[in-house]
């Protein structure tokens, strides 16, 4: 069969109005799987991640559901009261003297002696049965610390009057004894009454102000902050923060401006770059590990909520001029064709983020804390944020860096 | 088919894009292809161009009537892949490879004397410039005029009208070239 001529151009054109390709069988699978791992980005590593953290959460909730336990026993202890330690009480040379030793040395006799030459005085005329009497009087003195006995009948004023200075120095000796005891009681009480201070106020709360850059821009953002410590090394912390991000990428290359064409010398206007200027609510959630009193490092995600967008686009406008020059001293005139270009930046109605909720970026950084007056901390936090999901895709970069600096109580 | 088509579009039923997808695959792939030599760049064009139909196709008016629904259905979801191509043209830079050392060969009319083959009109089509390429297929088979093609592009309508000479001059010399080694 002859085919009709037809002219080449109206024959593809044709050709392509009807042109089908054939159906490839699985295209629809790959594209629907391809949607799901779109709608949950990264699902498989978040449930990693989820099942790291639980693991994490519950050693540390069985760890510290036993530690209180511990403190009780610990508080129980310390409470117990220290005993005065008993101990001998050295003979002082308290004597009772039989009552005709006394009436013979009358009143005197301990007016102007030393308690070991009274000792001797008294032993010197009676041997045998004073020394008896003065065993038995130091036994009764050893055992009975607490209560001194006197014997008013036996023992003469003098005597009496010995016997109280002793008794009461043995007292102040005793009190003596027991304030150490007690001073050494005193001095560990402040360590359990700290720790269960620290135990006490698990909860940090501050304020930041992060400054922050963007590939070619600098922004800033601010707001509250939070954070509830599990242990003595990891705490969770959140918060919620105001953020400004401006961002643009160029569009065109750049290093064919030298070499414009004459097509594109002509041509009235060209993209050059699209910038963006938003503002967002960011609501972070990470783990906090204390390296060492000072230093800490964090790892998180962070809710993201565009409030306001503002995008614009940048042209390069050229347009050929005529330019005519006169000689001023010929008087001839000439006339050239120039070609200007200007840089023109125009607003554009689109706002394809505003309104819009991601989860948002991954978040990551390293701080130093100073406490400040025992009651503030400071801290100074450089981070950095990468943007995953949906505010990946997007065209702007959004990643951004800066430095934290917050005031918390 | 039709008919279930355009039932689940009124009951905005999800289970309708898988049956929309095959459907209308082959075309689409067909579109896309004739912008990019690169398949995947093609597959990756006709999968966004149903991610965006998806969204709003449900809204789309059909009155019932299925041989109108047909046309009107098709012709929206090739000016979606269109646009989606360009977009890819556009990020990718492409658009903007202008051809310095174009030899200009003037060749007016060409007659075909045998049935063309796609497969052999899609190699004179990868031979052409980028620009001159979408130029051509945006008014000779889509349907556009220059200055809607212009708005586009954004280039000039004048500029428009020089790709598409050249198009066709460069796609009659590359098959007078194919006839004559085969």
């Amino acid at each position: 069969m002859e085919h009709p001529k037809k002219e080449l151009i109206e024959g593809i054109a044709e050709l392509f109005e009807a042109h089908e390709e054939i159906y490839v069988p699985g295209e629809w699978e790959a594209f629907s799987q391809q949607q799901q791992r779109k709608k949950y980005p990264f699902f498989a590593q978040w449930v990693k991640i989820a099942a790291v953290l639980f693991l994490i959460f519950s050693v540390l909730f069985f760890s510290l559901s036993r530690k209180p336990e511990q403190q009780e026993n610990i508080v129980k202890v310390k409470a117990t009261p220290v005993l005065p330690s008993t101990g001998q009480m050295k003979s002082t040379g308290v004597t009772t003297v039989p009552p005709k030793a006394a009436a013979g040395s009358g009143q005197g006799v301990l007016s102007g002696r030393s308690p070991a030459d009274q000792q001797r005085a008294s032993l010197a005329p009676a041997q045998h049965g004073q020394e008896l009497v003065l065993q038995t009087v130091m036994e009764s003195l050893t055992a009975a610390v607490n209560t001194p006995v006197y014997t008013h009948e036996e023992v003469p004023l003098g005597f009496q009057k010995k016997e109280l200075l002793q008794d009461t120095a043995a007292q102040q000796k005793k009190e003596g004894l027991s304030t150490i005891d007690f001073l050494i009681a005193e001095s560990k009480k402040p360590a359990t009454e700290q720790k269960k201070k620290e135990i006490g106020s698990k909860w940090d709360f501050g304020v930041e102000v992060m400054p922050t850059m963007t590939q070619k821009n600098m922004n800033v953002g601010g707001g509250l902050t939070t954070a509830y410590r599990l242990s003595d090394k990891l705490a969770i912390s959140s918060g919620i923060s105001l953020l400004q991000l401006q961002s643009g990428v160029s569009v065109g290359g750049s290093a064919g401006a030298m070499d414009m064409s004459v097509a594109r010398a002509l041509s009235d206007r060209e993209l050059t770059s699209v910038n963006a200027n938003i503002k967002a609510i960011d609501i972070p959630l990470g783990l906090v590990y204390k390296i060492n009193k000072h230093y800490y490092t964090s790892a998180g995600v962070s809710y993201f909520n565009v409030i306001t967008e503002k995008r614009s686009n940048t042209y390069v406008q050229t347009a050929q001029i005529n330019q005519s020059v006169n000689n001023a001293l010929t008087g001839a005139s000439y006339s050239y064709k120039a070609v200007v270009s200007e840089q023109v930046s125009e607003n554009v109605p689109d706002e394809p983020l505003r309104g819009n909720s991601y989860l948002g970026f991954f978040n990551f950084s390293v701080g130093r804390k100073q406490t400040l007056f025992n009651k503030y901390n400071i801290r100074i936090e450089p981070f950095i944020k990468v943007p995953v999901g949906k505010l990946s895709d997007q065209e702007l970069k959004l990643m951004n860096s800066g430095l934290k600096l917050q005031l918390s109580f | 088919m039709f008919e279930e088509i355009i039932a689940g579009l009124s009951t905005r039923d999800d289970r309708v894009q898988e049956r929309i997808y095959i459907q209308y695959w082959g075309y689409l792939m067909g579109v896309a292809t004739r912008y990019f030599k690169d398949r995947n760049i093609a597959r990756e064009v006709v999968n966004d161009s149903f991610i965006k139909a998806f969204k709003t196709m449900y809204d789309f008016r059909h009155n019932n009537d299925i041989i109108e629904f047909q046309k009107s259905f098709k012709s929206w979801l090739a000016k979606i892949t269109v646009r989606t191509a360009l977009d890819k043209l556009r990020a990718n830079k492409t658009l903007l490879n202008y051809v310095e050392d174009y030899e200009e060969v003037k060749v007016d009319h060409v007659e075909v004397e045998q049935k063309l083959l796609v497969e052999d009109i899609m190699k004179l089509f990868y031979g052409l410039p980028d620009l001159h390429r979408t130029v051509f297929n945006l008014y000779e088979i889509e349907g556009y005029s220059h200055d809607e093609i212009a708005g586009m592009l954004s280039i000039p309508v004048s500029s428009s009208r020089t790709y598409l000479t050249r198009a066709k001059f460069k796609l009659r010399e590359l098959y007078m070239k194919s006839i004559e080694i085969n």
